[in-house]
């Protein structure tokens, strides 16, 4: 006798999922950006974590925004099966059960803060709660198919790793960790409008009401643009608050001018090379904030751990 | 149209392969577990955890 008689669409059983597909509902390259970004947060704050903990703080952050990414799969494997760069998802291409992914979330959620309460203090286990709830119920089954602005409050789940981090070591939220914050949550509309402008058919069908098909292009460039500018001043906030000196200051100069042209270019033009311009910028708003929070690290480790500024 | 999603095949062999597989990664997450809180404890504690009155 068969285990599975047979599978329609995304209403596997239980039984057909293998480990890959458990890792795939984590999304690992979103956790590759939290554990760095975290690991920034908690490397630039002042005081120190012993290396255990703060090892088992960043698996917790990233274990905790792995639990969000399995539910927001959950929720989402409607559209999932639509769009071509998510219908291979473990839910939608009939490998795994939404109740699967679901229990699988919950329980991740629940065993990462509690973890990192334990390790560390519960406001950063508070923050990185809130975390979850924020992108899994908030933007996931909220405000992601009710409005436009989903990419620029949704935006805020991706900008507490840091925060989170930060948190962990000093048992606070202060002007700093804010900074970080602004940093991503200024980052995340430009970086996804560009990504909406090229990929614009996807949104469409799978009726996500992103700028571009809501707005229109014209309006979305000008918000590239707007937000691009805030972006670049508001990454100097760490420079200005004395949390980093000029081997932060004058990359964030350089890689804020470069967005905030790329921004422009992308406004000036239309049709096919709109969407080359428009893929140019998404690529480089990855290297800018990996780059950026590089330069973070370097600058606050040159500075604060070998006492070199 | 865009192309339907990449659909399982599963065979009998397939889903036991599957599951042991699962079994093994869940043991192993469960063994983990137990010694990062083993080692929670005692970065925690330190030396005290063995300082108790019996």
């Amino acid at each position: 006798m068969a285990l599975i008689d047979e599978h329609k669409g995304y209403e596997a059983t239980a039984s057909g999922a293998r480990v890959e597909d458990y890792l795939a509902l984590l999304k690992p390259r979103v956790m590759s950006l939290v554990i760095f970004t975290a690991l920034c947060g908690m490397l630039v704050a002042p005081g120190g974590l012993h290396p255990f903990l703060a090892l088992l703080a960043i698996s917790c952050i990233a274990i905790g925004a792995g639990a969000s990414g399995a539910l927001n799969m959950w929720y989402d494997s409607d559209i999932d099966a639509i769009m071509s760069r998510t219908r291979n998802r473990p839910i939608p291409s009939g490998r795994m059960s939404k109740e699967e992914a679901l229990a699988f979330g919950l329980i991740l959620s629940g065993f990462s803060v509690v973890t990192l309460g334990l390790a560390t203090n519960w406001v950063a286990a508070g923050l990185l709660a809130f975390t979850i709830f924020f992108y899994a119920v908030i933007y996931t089954v909220w405000l992601k198919r009710a409005t436009p602005q989903n990419i620029v409050i949704g935006g805020a789940a991706g900008a507490f790793p840091p925060m989170v981090g930060w948190a962990a070591v000093t048992g606070d939220i202060s002007i700093d960790g804010i900074a970080l914050f602004l940093i991503i949550f200024l980052w995340t509309p430009p970086h996804f409008w560009a990504l909406a402008l090229y990929k614009r058919g996807d949104y469409e069908a799978a009726s996500i009401p992103m700028l571009p098909n809501v707005a229109g292009d014209r309006e979305t460039q000008n918000q590239i643009v707007i937000y691009s500018v805030l972006l670049s001043l508001v990454a100097f906030m760490p420079a200005l608050t004395g949390l980093v000196g000029w081997v932060y200051a004058v990359p964030a100069a350089v890689l804020g001018l470069a967005f905030s042209t790329l921004a422009v270019h992308l406004r000036l033009a239309e049709g096919v090379e709109m969407r080359k311009r428009a893929r140019r910028l998404f690529t480089f708003s990855l290297s800018y904030l990996f780059v950026l929070f590089l330069a973070l690290l370097v600058d606050a480790l040159l500075f604060k751990s070998w006492g070199l500024f | 149209m865009a192309a339907k999603p990449e659909q399982v095949q599963t065979s009998d062999e397939a889903l036991k392969a599957s599951r042991r597989k699962r079994s093994i990664a869940l043991a192993i997450a469960l063994g983990v577990v137990a010694i990062v809180f083993y080692a929670l404890t005692l970065v925690k504690l330190g030396p005290a955890v063995f300082d108790r009155g019996l």
